[in-house]
């Protein structure tokens, strides 16, 4: 296609993926658009530096053809967030060798597959909410049933908020597991 | 049965703005509902609220989005050129001021040495213009008959309105054949089977009226080479057309392509092509040249021509133009030559699974 294409708008990120591949640099503005904001939230989250998070982004959408040239990538959002991650903690370790890093930056996320949870039925899902654990079982009513959001699930379970989260979190991977388990 | 009102599905997307409000804490409840449901399955959206309330990350965003790259080349990309521009200007001043009787830069394509007559001292050019009365001398027999047939349709027609015919070719094609060889012109149907050449995905292209561009820095290795201008330079002396100054005007690549790439959007076809073949004279392998002439010949209906062109291109070890290039060939084959013989071309297109696959497919079905 030798024809600026206008519509990349509307292209998914895969295939915006695939045209920058092929060297159509107008799909690095699109995925810029779509993720820089979310990747400068990523890179302030470990490195806690304004100017630092905005060269870490800049610097990886200066190398996103490249990286790109050399990586396959099936599916660009998880791939970008675990580059940036990854270019964070290497930042992070280059200023100081000695630091430790906080667990809870360096956890690997749960990839586990929802579809259970999207396929079961309003019965399945009330007797598995029943058989979570007490903390649980009031965060994931209270959120996802009622419609609450943390602070308000915090202020009424008394929970602090990260417990709060903690427990939708955790709450959410065991029902999943318990709906599998059931037949979903 | 699937629950009616899937509560872990979020049903509304989180814009930048939204997010924005959100990391301030002016969101209302109901609001904040909405954002956090994406919070919890989407791992990405999750570090990303979190980091962005961080003192100065909401400020940041909008300063951020003015680093966004743009659709052509980035402003840092034209750093360089613009040193070297500065460079070449006050380069050009000193020698106009120092007259040295020898030059120090070597340009990367030959045929650049003929246009930097422009820039060289009054004793050299005065050389090259004796040069040029003896080639000028030369009898017309001297050109190779291949080179002939090669080069004659490189030379613009308006340069011949002004041009004498009987002499100013020749003297082109001369300067043409101690450029460099042309290698466009080739037999599709006898050549060996293409190989297939690895994508660099990094090339670096431009966009001129919509159309894409290689950039010159990719083929030629700097700010890309200066070109004559395939006008007729306005110090012709009217009595004798035939004798053309040897400092003729000279112009960037870029902007010669935007020329000619404006006149090919327009549907200007012919004079696009006249300017394409005119670089193609200089650059025998440019590959934009290649693509957008061959397209230029394909809409005005020089089939044979626009296949030799479109292989040229196709075959181009820089491959930006591949697809395409195969695309139109194929056309232009299924017009001369039949849809029969278009038939590798699609299937090799197919193949590709590019832009084009799912039309060359529906035309392969339709036979």
């Amino acid at each position: 296609m030798f024809l600026r294409n206008n519509t990349a708008l509307g292209l998914t990120d895969e295939e915006l993926v695939a045209r920058l591949r092929a060297g159509d640099r107008s799909s690095l503005g699109v995925l810029w658009d779509r993720y820089a904001h979310l990747l400068l939230g990523v890179a302030m989250n470990y490195l806690k530096d304004v100017e630092a998070s905005k060269d870490a982004v800049m610097g990886l959408f200066a190398e996103l053809p490249a990286l790109i040239g050399k990586h396959e990538v099936q599916k660009f959002r998880p791939w970008v967030h675990a580059v940036m991650r990854n270019r964070c903690l290497m930042a992070l370790r280059k200023a100081n060798p000695q630091v430790r890093m906080d667990p809870a930056l360096i956890e690997q996320e749960d990839q586990g597959d929802d579809a259970a949870l999207h396929e079961a039925s309003l019965q399945e899902l009330e007797a598995a909410i029943a058989r979570l654990p007490e903390g649980q079982e009031a965060c994931i009513r209270m959120f996802y049933l009622e419609k609450n959001s943390y602070k308000q699930v915090a202020e009424r379970t008394g929970y602090p908020l990260e417990q709060v989260r903690s427990h939708l979190q955790n709450g959410r991977r065991n029902l999943r597991i318990s709906l599998e388990r059931h037949g979903l | 049965m699937a629950y009616s009102t899937d509560p872990f599905t979020p049903r509304t997307p989180v814009s930048r703005e939204l997010l924005e409000r959100y990391a301030e804490g002016t969101l209302t409840d109901a609001e904040r509902h909405a954002v956090e449901l994406h919070l919890e399955s989407d791992p990405l959206l999750r570090e990303a609220a979190e980091g962005l309330q961080q003192p100065g990350a909401v400020a940041a965003m909008a300063h951020l989005n003015t680093q966004r790259p743009v659709n052509g080349p980035n402003w840092k990309w034209w750093i360089l050129p613009l040193v070297l521009l500065i460079g070449g200007v006050a380069t050009y001043l000193t020698l106009q001021m120092q007259e040295p009787t020898t030059t120090t830069w070597k340009p990367a394509v030959s045929v650049q040495d003929l246009n930097s007559a422009q820039a060289m001292p009054a004793a050299v050019e005065s050389t090259l213009q004796v040069v040029h009365a003896e080639i000028d001398a030369l009898p017309v027999a001297a050109v190779p008959e291949a080179t002939q047939r090669q080069h004659a349709p490189s030379v613009p027609e308006r340069f011949h309105s002004i041009a004498s015919k009987a002499t100013r070719p020749e003297r082109e094609t001369i300067d043409r054949l101690e450029a460099q060889p042309v290698t466009v012109a080739r037999d599709p149907g006898t050549a060996a089977p293409r190989v297939a050449k690895a994508t660099r995905a990094s090339r670096h292209l431009v966009f001129l009226h919509d159309l894409k561009v290689v950039d010159p820095e990719e083929l030629y290795g700097s700010v890309g080479p200066r070109l004559r201008s395939p006008g007729v330079p306005a110090n012709v002396d009217p009595a004798r057309p035939d004798v053309v100054p040897s400092a003729r005007p000279m112009q960037s690549y870029l902007d010669y392509m935007d020329l000619a790439l404006g006149a090919l959007a327009k549907g200007n076809d012919r004079t696009a092509l006249d300017d394409l073949y005119f670089l193609l004279g200089q650059f025998p392998g440019d590959v934009n040249a290649q693509f957008y002439a061959g397209l230029a010949c394909y809409r005005l209906g020089l089939y044979p021509r626009a296949i030799r062109l479109l292989h040229a291109a196709a075959d181009n070890t820089v491959d930006s133009f591949q697809e395409e290039s195969l695309w139109y060939e194929a056309l232009a084959t299924a017009k001369h030559d039949g849809k029969a013989a278009a038939r590798p071309a699609l299937e090799r297109i197919v193949s590709g699974g590019g832009f084009y696959a799912a039309q060359a497919k529906a035309l392969l079905e339709a036979r």
